[in-house]
């Protein structure tokens, strides 16, 4: 995935992602709840997912735009109602039974029998996987959890739940983790574990989907980004690809006279405003045309810096008609 | 395999679980013990007690008219003027024991009170998986659902079953020693194995209610709503039908297919407010088929259920 794809008006050229291609791959992949009290909900709709081998892929989206639904159905925890899905170009949820020793997943809070040690959780998943015992003093001592191995689960706080739940994806050495708010519940210092961790894994040809409602965070660390919204595919491509062929470009301008500058950029159909002391001006094409327009009216620019947009700017300037969140 | 082991693990390392089996045993083995108290030896000074007071009933008027009669017109009265008399164990609270009696007496009061343990133990079991979401972490370590259902049956059923078996055979084992050794019973061959096939039946419908009780939970995904359906049935099924609806429903309730089965036969005598009274048989066979086709029935939906719905 070299370039990114914006969704939102799909051309009649769209050529839809061949789904044997990629680690995670659907193709108008779509879910629909019934309820009795809520009726007909369609969580995703019509989803294109292309995940390709290798690295960390941000899954993003506000609230209810369906990133756990499409993950729940990936990991056969949920059935679809149309559409493909692939792992490792293996047919889901038929092909599951194949790929999911190389998958590891930790899907919304972390699920563990509260009256259970740590320890003894992890046991029981690594006898269903056949992993050797010794594979879970392993993971604990990766997620700095082996002095509270043997307390009941119940007693644990929320980011040592969430560090358990990533222990148990660990298992397996898998080739694919899925991990939905992985960094929920964890102190400042937690947050960078995980981070370094997932960076590390996607370092090493680990290919990572990272659903995370913290933004710096998944621009940190991943390298392709998806937004979704609605169920709806919004933007996908690489993060610096996304953030950039998003975001207007935007100038900070110093200039001595901020009212008699901004009355002539404005005058020039640009748009202006005023941020600590200096000019932040959209529009442009070019930043030359500024100080030009400014230096025929004897105005002469102290600063021109372009303003980097991030994916923050980006996620709610696509979002923008709901809230950020998971 | 190694599925079946961690649910066998999973199973035991479960505090409620356990303490339901252990619950369920230890009221087993308290039914035995009263049915053993109430039928245990007399001593020799509560014998000589009973005996010194049939002798005086013995003297009473009335009695030694009506022995007099007899013996003078012995047909009269059954040819049996001896039974006339009080005897001493007319004075006794308790009876000798008589184990094959006492094994049909606590029979069923065993398989209800030790099936009812092991249903909640056998909802509980399934009931936690979908309560703390965990069944959701199996399903991610073994994708296909239908050994994640057998695993968690067969676990669930070998456990109790053989904690059934331990019971029942303890319970019906120590009845028999006691009686052995109390009194100068004897079994033959054929009673022998008609005791066995009882054990094995009373197993069985244990065996049976842990099943339905996680079957039942692994469709519904609630410990509660099985509690609830069960006891649903109890109160509308076998209380408001049977009294409202006897004629109709009788045939049908599991509860006296469960006594038939456990039993061997079981004879329900209705009396109608308008005529004679009426008799309705059950047979061991059609009660076993009776049981036997509504558990595989439960099962099969239980499976269905689980295998296509959405797991949280």
């Amino acid at each position: 995935m070299t370039e990114h794809q914006t969704y939102g008006q799909r051309s009649s050229t769209y050529v839809r992602p061949d789904v044997s291609d990629y680690v995670i791959a659907t193709r108008r992949l779509r879910k629909v709840y019934r309820t009795r009290r809520l009726g007909t909900i369609v969580a995703v709709e019509d989803l294109d997912l292309a995940v390709p081998a290798g690295g960390v892929h941000g899954f993003l989206g506000p609230n209810g735009s369906g990133k756990t639904t499409t993950i729940r159905m990936l990991l056969g925890l949920a059935a679809a109602t149309r559409g493909e899905m692939t792992l490792f170009g293996e047919p889901v949820p038929s092909g599951l039974p194949r790929v999911m020793s190389r998958v590891g997943a930790v899907v919304e809070q972390p699920k563990f029998l509260p009256g259970f040690t740590g320890r003894t959780n992890l046991s029981l998943l690594a006898r269903v996987a056949g992993v050797p015992r010794q594979r879970v003093d392993e993971v604990l001592e990766r997620v700095d959890l082996r002095e509270r191995a043997d307390d009941r689960y119940k007693g644990y706080s929320l980011g040592m739940r969430q560090r358990l739940a990533i222990a148990a994806t660990l298992l397996k050495s898998p080739d694919l983790l899925i991990l939905d708010e992985p960094s929920n519940g964890l102190d400042p210092q937690g947050i960078r574990d995980i981070r370094d961790m997932i960076g590390a894994l996607g370092s090493s040809g680990v290919t990572v989907l990272l659903s995370s409602h913290i933004l710096a965070e998944v621009e940190q660390v991943c390298d392709s980004v998806t937004i979704v919204q609605r169920g709806r595919l919004v933007t996908s491509g690489r993060v610096a690809n996304v953030v950039g062929g998003q975001a207007a470009t935007v100038l900070r301008v110093g200039v001595g006279d901020l009212d008699a500058a901004q009355r002539v950029l404005v005058g020039n159909g640009l748009e202006v405003s005023r941020v600590s002391g200096q000019l932040m001006v959209e529009g442009a094409n070019d930043p030359a045309d500024v100080t030009r327009l400014l230096a025929a009216h004897d105005l002469f620019v102290t600063e021109l810096t372009p303003v980097r947009p991030d994916l923050e700017s980006v996620f709610l300037s696509l979002t923008s008609d709901s809230g950020i969140g998971a | 395999m190694k599925l079946f082991g961690a649910e066998v693990r999973r199973f035991l390392a479960r505090r409620a679980v356990v303490l339901l089996l252990v619950a369920g045993f230890g009221l087993s083995l308290f039914i035995v013990g009263a049915e053993l108290w109430n039928h245990r030896p007399v001593s020799a000074q509560t014998l000589q007690i009973a005996e010194d007071r049939a002798d005086a009933e013995a003297q009473q008027p009335y009695v030694q008219r009506d022995y007099k009669r007899c013996l003078e017109r012995p047909r009269r009265y059954g040819g049996q003027c001896e039974n006339l008399l009080p005897q001493a164990e007319w004075f006794l609270n308790q009876q000798t024991l008589q184990p094959l009696e006492s094994i049909k007496t606590i029979s069923l009061p065993i398989v209800v009170t030790l099936g009812f343990m092991v249903l909640l133990a056998g909802t509980s079991f399934l009931g936690a998986e979908f309560s703390s979401g965990s069944i959701s972490n199996v399903l991610l370590f073994e994708t296909r659902r239908w050994r994640v259902w057998l695993a968690k049956m067969a676990a669930t059923g070998t456990l109790v079953g053989a904690a059934a078996i331990l019971t029942v055979v303890l319970g019906y084992g120590a009845i028999t020693a006691f009686g052995m050794a109390w009194t100068d019973v004897s079994y033959t061959g054929d009673q022998w194995w008609a005791l066995a096939y009882r054990a094995l039946r009373a197993a069985l419908v244990v065996g049976g209610a842990t099943l339905l009780g996680a079957a039942v939970t692994a469709a519904l995904r609630s410990t509660i709503a099985t509690v609830g359906l069960v006891l649903g049935y109890l109160l509308v099924g076998e209380a408001l039908l049977r009294a409202v609806l006897f004629e109709q429903t009788v045939r049908w309730l599991v509860s006296n297919h469960v006594s038939a089965f456990v039993d061997g036969r079981l004879k329900v005598t209705h009396y109608p407010a308008d005529g004679p009274p009426e008799v309705v048989r059950f047979h061991l066979q059609e009660s076993a088929i009776y049981l036997g086709v509504g558990m595989a029935v439960v099962l099969l939906l239980s499976y269905l259920v689980f295998r296509r719905r959405d797991i949280a």
